[in-house]
């Protein structure tokens, strides 16, 4: 026992050891930066305030940033939801080699570089595009839909990579059931959408709540996509927080941006998780 | 099942598929077109766009960067992700599930977050911009994704067989080369691709801890989309997603998708 012990820490020592220095001192360094002081002309001021958190709550233009990147996550959590469910239960209806396409197929938005599958969406989205094509050949509007630099655009290109995770997760939900349950309740004589309701929903929420919470937090901090489909006209929190590190040079107020990103991000995954717990469905979760 | 209806159910599966493959395919044959805009082709082919890229030394010697990084952050992510996975899934020992947390924490951290803080702690230690900062960066984000496959690997590891070779005389070291590695090497070279992968694709945290003198593939597409959208990238996104799928292919060879996915 004595002799597992040691070995077992010999051998995650060294990626401990990396990821303290390379890892969790950085990020202490950034929360106590979140503190200091800055000035346009002599750069960092190493003495402790809270002016760049105070600055964030009372200035509306960054408030309004948060409400947005907020704003967006939620749908794009919701629709996440919305197309994974379906295909989620779809693939507990396949078998053997259909499986495996269709596996494959939902995991390319994750196995494609991030750059292509956004700039294809950029082709797509674009005033000129299929999309737009598709809509107007529809008549569903005479003049191009603004998709990229919207809104519209960033939570359509979110939705398509995270949807993934919302797929698997549900799918993982949904196969750990009892097979027998939804038989049962048609003996005794459900229909099936009582079923559906009372027993697969149910008994697959872990898998939707799983779920939603890592796709909520991906969409908050998420980078590439909002950047290459929004940039500077749509911006979010995680292009405000590059900007100000990378442009403004402002990095005391970069630094408090990301600590506020990831509070709030925690904070709300949190307080779902809680509320779920204490809720109607709580004996699912235990 | 009487419940949703099947053709339903499976008119949805297809459409569904449609939405997540239509950027890739729409790429890959607007860098088909011969035109000097972005346009997908229909009646005339060509391959002057992915000509075009070898008159473009800074995307080739960007190509190069990634390449060498990418091999060096998921070398160094394999060696020490394996022996942790090995750690952790092998032994019992206080504070195990903490230690676990903490391996795979930078999942769970803002890839923002987390170039904000190696930014400003190389430039505090003099790695910022440099291959070194770089790769370290790397082996941070690619660590959790080869601790998580080969752990998974591990999962059903017969350890009779290690206790046979000890049993016959080979002492640990010999038992790991010889049985141990052996073994798990399938699930070893998928957490090495799949770090390989991340590390070469890896945008983000990059933009942050690299400077002008040093740009990866991913950040020289990503400066030349800002400014100008051609077709040219298009074709670099292509060849890229060629490349993919010969790893795809590479890895259902290697251990098979099946099993990669855990759907067997």
């Amino acid at each position: 026992m004595r002799d597992g012990f040691r070995a077992g820490l010999v051998l995650i020592g060294p990626a401990c050891l990396w990821l303290v220095l390379f890892f969790l001192i950085p990020l202490l360094l950034v929360m106590r930066l979140s503190f200091f002081g800055f000035s346009p002309v002599g750069g960092m001021i190493p003495a402790l305030q809270l002016g760049n958190y105070w600055k964030i709550f009372t200035d509306e233009y960054f408030v309004n940033i948060f409400v947005r990147t907020f704003r967006m996550s939620l749908l794009v959590t919701f629709f996440t939801l919305l197309l994974g469910y379906p295909e989620a239960y779809y693939l507990t209806r396949i078998r053997g080699r259909a499986k495996a396409v269709v596996l494959v197929a939902v995991l390319s938005p994750l196995i494609v570089s991030a750059i292509t599958r956004t700039f294809g969406w950029f082709i797509l989205l674009s005033p000129t595009g299929l999309v737009n094509g598709a809509l107007m050949a529809l008549r569903v509007t005479d003049t191009p839909v603004k998709l990229i630099y919207s809104e519209t655009g960033i939570i359509i290109g979110l939705t398509h990579v995270l949807v993934p995770f919302m797929v698997l997760s549900i799918y993982a939900s949904l196969q750990r059931r009892n097979a027998a349950l939804v038989p049962a309740a048609h003996t005794l004589g459900a229909g099936p959408v009582r079923a559906f309701l009372a027993i697969t929903l149910p008994l697959s929420l872990p898998g939707i709540v799983a779920g939603s919470v890592v796709v909520f937090t991906l969409s908050m901090s998420a980078f590439v996509t909002p950047a290459i489909l929004g940039g500077t006209r749509v911006r979010v929190v995680a292009y405000l927080i590059y900007e100000e590190f990378l442009l403004s040079l402002n990095w005391p107020f970069g630094a408090a941006l990301a600590l506020l990103l990831v509070a709030i991000t925690m904070l709300v995954v949190a307080g779902y998780n809680r509320w779920l717990e204490r809720g109607r469905w709580s004996e699912v979760f235990r | 099942m009487r419940g949703l209806s099947r053709p339903a159910l499976a008119l949805f599966n297809v459409l569904f598929l449609c939405f997540l493959i239509a950027p890739v395919v729409v790429v890959v044959l607007v860098a088909f077109t011969p035109e000097g805009w972005l346009q997908i082709p229909t009646t005339r082919f060509s391959v002057r766009w992915f000509r075009a890229i070898l008159d473009h030394p800074e995307f080739i010697s960007a190509f190069r960067n990634s390449a060498l990084i990418a091999v060096a952050a998921s070398a160094l992510s394999t060696t020490l992700g394996t022996l942790a996975a090995l750690g952790i899934v092998r032994h019992r020992f206080p504070g195990r599930d903490l230690v676990q947390s903490f391996l795979l924490s930078p999942l769970m951290v803002p890839t923002v977050v987390s170039g904000v803080a190696l930014l400003y702690f190389f430039s505090r230690v003099g790695l910022a911009s440099t291959l070194t900062g770089v790769v370290v960066a790397h082996v941070i984000v690619t660590g959790p994704y080869v601790i998580r496959t080969v752990s998974a690997s591990l999962a059903g590891f017969d350890r009779s067989l290690e206790h046979a070779a000890m049993t016959l005389g080979a002492n640990r070291l010999q038992t790991f080369w010889r049985v141990t590695l052996p073994l798990i090497l399938p699930g070893v070279s998928a957490g090495a691709l799949f770090a390989f992968i991340v590390s070469f694709d890896e945008l983000t945290v990059t933009l942050f801890v690299t400077g002008p003198k040093l740009v990866t593939l991913p950040i020289r597409i990503y400066n030349h989309i800002t400014y100008i959208t051609d077709p040219l990238v298009a074709a670099i996104s292509a060849s890229l997603v060629f490349l993919t799928i010969g790893v795809v292919l590479v890895l259902e060879r290697l251990v098979g998708l099946d099993r990669l996915l855990g759907t067997q």
